[in-house]
This record gives C-alpha cells, sequence and structure tokens, in this order.
C-alpha cells in the first residue's frame, strides 16, 4: 500500500462504513513516518501525521454513529468529543483538503449530532499549573528562553504540546461551557449505588432511527416556535417555565401570548416534512 | 452599544492608574529584571490575588500566546511579560473561553498588536468561530495615562472592538 492507496481509501470512507478497519493502514503510515523521520523528510512525516488525524476523525465519527444506533448515548458524546479534537488539531494544517476526505462532513455532522444532546452543564476541574514541559524535546519550558519547538506544529510526524510538569487543584465548578465535554454530570442510585442516567435523549433517538449510514446527508436548523399555554395546563404558575428560562411560569411566559420555546426542523434524505420540537 | 456587532458582549472602557512603570515596579519583579521591562511596549500583565492566590498568575496558554507574539512581533515592537521566568505560574479556568489576559501596550504599539493577535486567532486557533475571547487591554498614552479596555464576547467582533479601542485611545 503506497501513499495514492491511502489517499484513495481515506477518500472513499463513505463507502466502507460498515468496515472501517484501520490496522493495516495505520500500521502502513506508521512504517512511511518512521522511514521520513530517519531521513529527516520533514513536510512527508507531516503529511502522515495529518493521515493519521484523518483516520482518527473518520474512524471516531463511525464509532459515535455505532454507539448512537446502539442508544449508548454517553459514550457516543465522548467518541464524538474525540473526534472534534483531532479535527481541531488537525484544521490548521490540512484545511485545504478537507472536503476530499469527508471531513467537512464529519466537522459539521459532529456538531450538530452535539447540538442535539441534552447535556447543558458539565463539570470542570480549575487548576494552578507551575511548570511545563515540551512534548517534543522534553525540555521544561522557560519564558525568555523557550525550546524551538512551537505548540500545535509537527515535528518528526508528531504533534508539539505542553506536558504539565507539576499541577495543583483548587477546585471545580459546573459549567455550561467547559475545555472538554466529557465531565457529565449524572445521578446515582443512593440504594444501589450504580450511575442513573436522567437525561432525555428524543430528539438524537429520533434523528439517529432514521439514518442508515453515517454519512446520510441530513442537516437540521434550530428556530423558535411559539406554544399555546393550553399545551402547559400541567404546569402550576409557580412551577419552572417550559421556556427553560429558569425562571417561574408567572413570572416569564404566563404573561405573553404563548411559551416560546427552541425548535428543531430536521431536513432527511426520502423523509418528507420531518420535524421534532424539544421535549 | 451592541449595535453595530452581530452577536453580544461585553465592552468596558475605564480609566486605569496602571500603566508600564506602575506593573515594572511591583515587588515580585527582580531589580535585574526591571531594566529589560522598561524596553517592552507590550507587555503581559498577571493577575494578582486571584481566587486568594498569594502569587500572580496568569491565564492558561499565556506562555503560547507570549512566544507566538515575540516569534512574530516587527522590529521596533518588544514584547514582555511582567514576571520573573522562574514565578511564571498559569491557571487554568472551567470554561472553554479563549483568555489573551491583560496586556499593556503602548497607543504606539496597538495595531501591532490587534494585528498579532488576530494572527495567532487565525493560525493557531483559525478562527474557531463559535468561540469567545476575553481581554483585558491598557493603553497607555505618550504621557503616561492609561486606559482600560475590557472584551468579553465573539472572536468575530475582535477587530471591530479594537478599531473601537484605537478611536476611543486617539480622543
Amino acid at each position: 500500500m503506497d501513499t495514492e492507496a491511502i489517499k484513495q481509501f481515506l477518500n472513499d470512507v463513505h463507502q466502507r462504513h460498515k468496515d472501517y478497519d484501520y490496522t493495516k493502514v495505520k500500521s502502513v503510515l506508521q512504517e512511511l513516518k518512521r522511514g521520513f523521520v530517519a531521513t529527516n523528510k520533514q513536510d512527508e512525516a507531516k503529511e502522515v501525521w495529518c493521515y493519521e488525524q484523518t483516520i482518527n476523525a473518520q474512524k471516531n465519527f463511525m464509532e459515535a454513529y455505532k454507539a448512537l444506533k446502539q442508544e449508548k448515548f454517553y459514550e457516543a458524546w465522548c467518541i464524538l468529543e474525540k473526534c472534534e479534537i483531532a479535527l481541531l488539531y488537525l484544521k490548521p494544517h490540512f484545511y485545504q483538503r478537507f472536503s476530499e476526505y469527508s471531513l467537512d462532513f464529519i466537522e459539521n455532522h459532529a456538531r450538530m449530532l452535539q447540538s442535539l444532546y441534552p447535556y447543558k452543564l458539565f463539570i470542570s476541574p480549575e487548576m494552578l499549573i507551575h511548570h511545563y514541559k515540551c512534548s517534543i524535546c522534553d525540555q521544561r519550558v522557560v519564558l525568555r528562553n523557550p525550546c524551538r519547538h512551537e505548540v500545535g506544529e509537527i515535528y518528526n510526524g508528531e504533534m508539539c504540546v505542553r506536558i504539565i510538569d507539576g499541577i495543583e487543584f483548587l477546585g471545580s465548578a459546573f459549567v455550561t461551557n467547559p475545555v472538554q465535554k466529557y465531565s457529565v454530570p449524572f445521578l446515582t442510585d443512593q440504594q444501589t449505588g450504580k450511575t442513573v442516567d436522567p437525561y432525555n435523549y428524543n430528539l438524537v433517538k429520533f434523528l439517529i432511527e432514521k439514518l442508515s449510514t453515517p454519512f446520510d446527508d441530513w442537516s437540521l436548523k434550530w428556530t423558535k416556535k411559539l406554544h399555546p399555554h393550553s399545551k402547559f395546563k400541567h404546569l402550576s404558575r409557580n412551577d419552572k417555565c417550559p421556556c427553560a428560562s429558569g425562571k417561574k411560569y408567572k413570572q416569564c411566559c404566563l404573561n405573553k401570548k404563548g411559551v416560546l420555546m427552541d425548535h428543531c426542523i430536521f431536513s432527511i434524505p426520502g423523509i418528507e416534512g420531518c420535524e421534532e420540537r424539544i421535549l | 452599544m451592541n449595535t453595530n456587532f452581530d452577536q453580544p458582549f461585553d465592552f468596558k472602557v475605564s480609566d486605569s492608574s496602571e500603566n508600564f512603570d506602575t506593573w515594572i515596579n511591583r515587588e515580585y519583579i527582580p531589580a535585574e529584571s526591571r531594566t529589560l521591562l522598561r524596553n517592552a511596549n507590550i507587555l503581559f500583565v498577571p493577575h494578582e490575588n486571584f481566587h486568594e492566590q498569594k502569587v500572580p498568575v496568569f491565564p492558561h496558554k499565556t506562555e503560547e500566546v507570549f512566544h507566538f507574539l515575540r516569534r512574530h512581533a516587527p522590529k521596533g515592537i518588544n514584547v514582555d511579560i511582567c514576571i520573573a521566568d522562574d514565578d511564571y505560574k498559569e491557571v487554568v479556568l472551567h470554561s472553554a473561553l479563549i483568555i489573551f489576559g491583560s496586556i499593556v501596550v503602548s497607543a504606539i504599539a496597538l495595531p501591532v498588536l490587534k494585528d498579532l493577535l488576530s494572527e495567532y486567532l487565525k493560525q493557531k486557533l483559525f478562527n474557531k468561530s463559535n468561540s469567545n475571547i476575553k481581554v483585558s487591554l491598557t493603553v497607555v498614552n505618550t504621557s503616561g495615562k492609561g486606559k482600560q479596555f475590557d472584551y468579553e464576547g465573539p472572536i468575530e467582533n475582535f477587530d471591530k472592538v479594537v478599531a473601537k479601542i484605537q478611536r476611543a485611545g486617539e480622543k
């Protein structure tokens, strides 16, 4: 398998969504990279890194789809986060070729899938970092006398990152826009000690049931829709407003024409008039 | 205030008693570093007394932004940071906000700072269009008076906000 065959393999991702075994391609890429690094062919080694990241993004996207089909929603959420991170690292180096390997499709659809999740609050730590090391040369980072490696750049086919060398945990907080989105709070059953998932995944379920492959070209549009108060007769004046403002119903929409709620309109190939509101 | 912008944001302007001298003369700056710091026309400054921390701290990735600016600054623009190398510490906060931290900048270097920060956003973050940034700029005029501009909002407004700061700084 040469570079051209690898490119073709990555390009055909949507045609082999049921068999996404990248083991062979990965080992070929590793071998190629070893050779390029040994002969100091930095540009070629960087290109191999780009293909490795492309694999990460494609594989994670397809695995997330598989987990969603099996209704493993949190697992799929974490895989989508990995997919997003792989694309974030890759994009500055590979932007011109994003459409070639369906990466723009994956980026858009991973983001749309995430927007359908009910997770709105996350736990995030606050930390004090004492020192960093460079992942490429292992030298401690000194402000006025840094090593020559730049964070985010590719050296010897690896991306330069900072390695934390000395850290102090200060606290944690609930946030709506966390650095990483893995830390979703769940409940614990007091009697059994088991984790309880209290979330309503109806929107994700609604979509995923209608898809045949991870590369079905669906889209969605978020809008607002006014719902009559008669729909919310079961709520009292002192309950939380159904518009999710966090205010009491009587202090929010009850004095208005109706309740303005987020509304999601799906467009799925072969399915007419497909829409669903947040439940 | 927000009428010229597509997205909501926070932008505050206030008079500041801080300038390059007040920062350089902080007790945690070693005497031998002060001469060097006096050459700076873009100076990253720390948060003091942040969440009961006894030491000054910088927002996460300040070191990265600082090195980027140093590497790309044109001749005549001196970028420095108001801390001794050994005392540098970063605090990682909770949200995915891009924090440029607090920067003291001479009025003359402000357009260069804007270009450098915009380039950083473009190159390193590929203009993550859905992200917000937070920055506090103290612009010091030729007579040493400072004006502080605090911005927190979408990346896409950043250039317009700095243009606003430039206009305000000229008044």
